[in-house]
């Protein structure tokens, strides 16, 4: 109750905006066989290239006469796991990471900290590539490409809290009580830490439903016929003159939502900053 | 009866970013039951440092060397292992930090910190360490002790706060509280509240006492013994009336002329020359061999023993330790 106050005194119209588009397109995401009209893949050859507003196709269709609006609609599938799946994993090992490499030894943290570096080192696109060449094309091996570019800034930035989180004046109080080192990790390490790692992960799910859009825009995502924006946008790229929508709109899809993210991300990271 | 605490002899190294630090050297006390000793010193002096090498609480590679003896209880503190050292600190050494704001973790209620101790070491349940906890914040003088147990930091005051940890420090009836700078994030109303109750629990509960201040005019009202400390070493080392009344060494004499008196009607003395000491301490990377306070004392002058050697510390009346080769009662009047 307490909290559900503090959560609505703290939202900005901006917040709002952010929030209803996350919203939508995860309504759209779950409900996508009862919301689309038709089915995505259907292909039908007489009717392609309809503009939008034609009847029957409001948003038009694509070369092979496929709904685009059904088609938008299921590609908020990928596009939401993209965006999510990749930062959560991440999130859940870079966190551990940066917690043993942060309260570990010299040893432990040295060690750590020059894969990460490795990582960090490693353009995101180039690891998308390496990923689809060594495990192949596809969502899944997408996702694990996303989560290895990740988990190193993630870890970076809970092992630095960490670190700060040691040497605070409460923590040299729990010691003079004689708590041990378990303890301190568990109860004063593990969960102060955790606000600040959240509040530098949560902004970046918008950034990877752009980035993910984008790894599929060059085929290293979904594969065809699954509807998926990102893959959409490369398709409708060859007919953009005499046919723009087929392009634009799924482009449209990925600019609200990941600006959805972004702005939802923004507040979370508002509410976790002010918790302290 | 043997002291509770007895430093012997106490050397501490400390790496920092500028080199390496003797910021304890040679410092030797001891601290029997009931009694207060206080640590006086400015920043840098190495009160801080002494009074933390007591329980250890140094990461380890910020301690070089440690040499000396750290008896309490007739156990060698400096050789404990990490493991028993934990059992000892809350138990049987408490101690309080200087800034009360943020030695409490903001997340978890203030009972819950106070009976943390209880638990660990005496092994209570979670209802009887929170009755418990409820008895030691009344016994701090916390009003409405039985709700505020519930709150988080962030509702107490910082007086509160430092009473909280009080509590907790003293939790477990320790031997020994240690507490540093107590009262310096305080302001002066709250101050005198706070030294009150350590006295009180002191007495009470028969614990000894070590106090670290900055400030004399707090030391003054509640320490038994006093322990001057310039430059890492102690430079006068007294039982408190005797100091305050006859005080030796130069500069704990600058330090007592730097205080403004006050009178019976509680106004300042009027037309009273505060001193100021001028200059300020040694580099603490690179230390004299000499006296330490030789560059800043009035009386030195450059043929003086004081720039040739290092003044030992020296029992100039029974009890009353100076290091000072001019100390005030063998100065020649001029």
């Amino acid at each position: 109750m307490e909290i559900g106050i503090r959560l609505r005194a703290g939202l900005r119209p901006a917040d709002v905006v952010g929030l209803t588009l996350v919203l939508v397109a995860v309504g759209f995401a779950l409900a996508a066989p009862l919301l689309a009209p038709y089915d995505p893949n259907q292909g039908d050859l007489v009717n392609s290239f309809q503009p939008p507003g034609t009847a029957g196709h409001f948003l038009g269709t694509d070369e092979l006469g496929r709904d685009l609006w059904s088609r938008l609609i299921w590609g908020a599938r990928p596009g939401l796991i993209q965006g999510v799946l990749p930062v959560l994993v991440a999130t859940l090992v870079g966190y551990i990471l940066g917690i043993i490499s942060g309260f570990g030894g010299t040893v432990g943290d040295t060690i750590t900290m020059r894969v990460v570096d490795i990582f960090i080192a490693i353009p995101p696109v180039l690891m998308g590539i390496a990923v689809a060449a060594a495990l192949g094309p596809g969502l899944r091996n997408l996702v694990i490409a996303m989560t290895a570019v990740l988990i190193a800034p993630i870890a970076r930035v809970s092992r630095g809290t960490v670190q700060s989180l040691k040497e605070r004046d409460y923590v040299r109080a729990a010691r003079s009580l004689g708590a041990p080192r378990w303890f301190i990790l568990m109860r004063h390490i593990v969960p102060n830490a955790l606000g600040p790692t959240l509040a530098y992960a949560f902004p970046l799910v918008g950034i990877m439903v752009v980035f993910g859009a984008g790894l599929s825009f060059v085929g290293l995502g979904v594969q065809p016929p699954t509807a998926d924006w990102g893959r959409m946008v490369n398709e409708g790229r060859v007919i953009l003159a005499t046919a723009p929508h087929v392009s634009t709109l799924p482009g449209l899809a990925i600019f609200i939502v990941g600006l959805g993210f972004i702005l939802v991300g923004d507040w979370i990271q508002r509410l976790l900053a002010r918790r302290g | 009866m043997a002291p509770v605490l007895e430093v012997l002899g106490l050397s501490v190294h400390l790496r920092t970013r500028r080199g390496l630090v003797h910021a304890v050297d040679d410092v030797s006390f001891s601290v029997g039951e009931r009694e207060t000793l206080a640590i006086v010193g400015e920043s840098g002096s190495g009160k801080s440092v002494t009074a933390r090498s007591i329980v250890g609480l140094f990461p380890q590679r910020v301690v070089h060397r440690r040499s000396g003896q750290v008896r309490f209880l007739g156990e060698d503190m400096l050789t404990a292992s990490e493991t028993r050292l934990t059992a000892i600190r809350g138990r049987q050494i408490g101690m309080v930090f200087q800034d009360p704001m943020s030695s409490l973790n903001p997340v978890l209620r203030v009972g819950r910190q106070v009976a943390e101790p209880l638990r660990r070491h005496l092994g209570m349940s979670r209802a009887d360490s929170r009755a418990r906890a409820v008895e030691l914040l009344e016994e701090v003088r916390i009003p409405d002790a039985s709700e505020r147990v519930d709150s988080y930091p962030h509702e107490f005051s910082g007086g509160m706060r430092q009473r909280a940890l009080i509590a907790a420090a003293t939790a477990c009836r320790p031997k020994l509280l240690i507490a540093d700078e107590p009262t310096t994030a305080l302001d002066v109303t709250v101050e005198a509240e706070i030294l009150a109750l350590l006295q009180n629990l002191k007495s009470e509960h028969g614990m000894a006492l070590i106090l670290v201040s900055h400030d004399l005019n707090v030391v003054s009202n509640v320490a038994d013994t006093v322990a001057v400390m310039y430059a890492g070493q102690i430079v006068e080392y007294a039982p408190a009336q005797e100091l305050f009344a006859r005080p030796e060494h130069p500069y704990t004499e600058g330090l007592l002329g730097s205080i403004p008196s006050i009178d019976r009607s509680h106004t300042m003395v009027r037309n009273q020359r505060l001193t100021a000491i001028p200059g300020s301490p040694p580099n603490a990377v690179s230390l004299p061999s000499t006296c330490r306070f030789a560059e800043r004392c009035r009386y030195a002058t450059p043929e003086d023993a004081c720039s040739a050697t290092m003044p030992a510390l020296r029992e100039i009346r029974p009890d009353h330790w100076v290091r000072s080769v001019h100390p005030a009662s063998e100065r020649t009047p001029t």
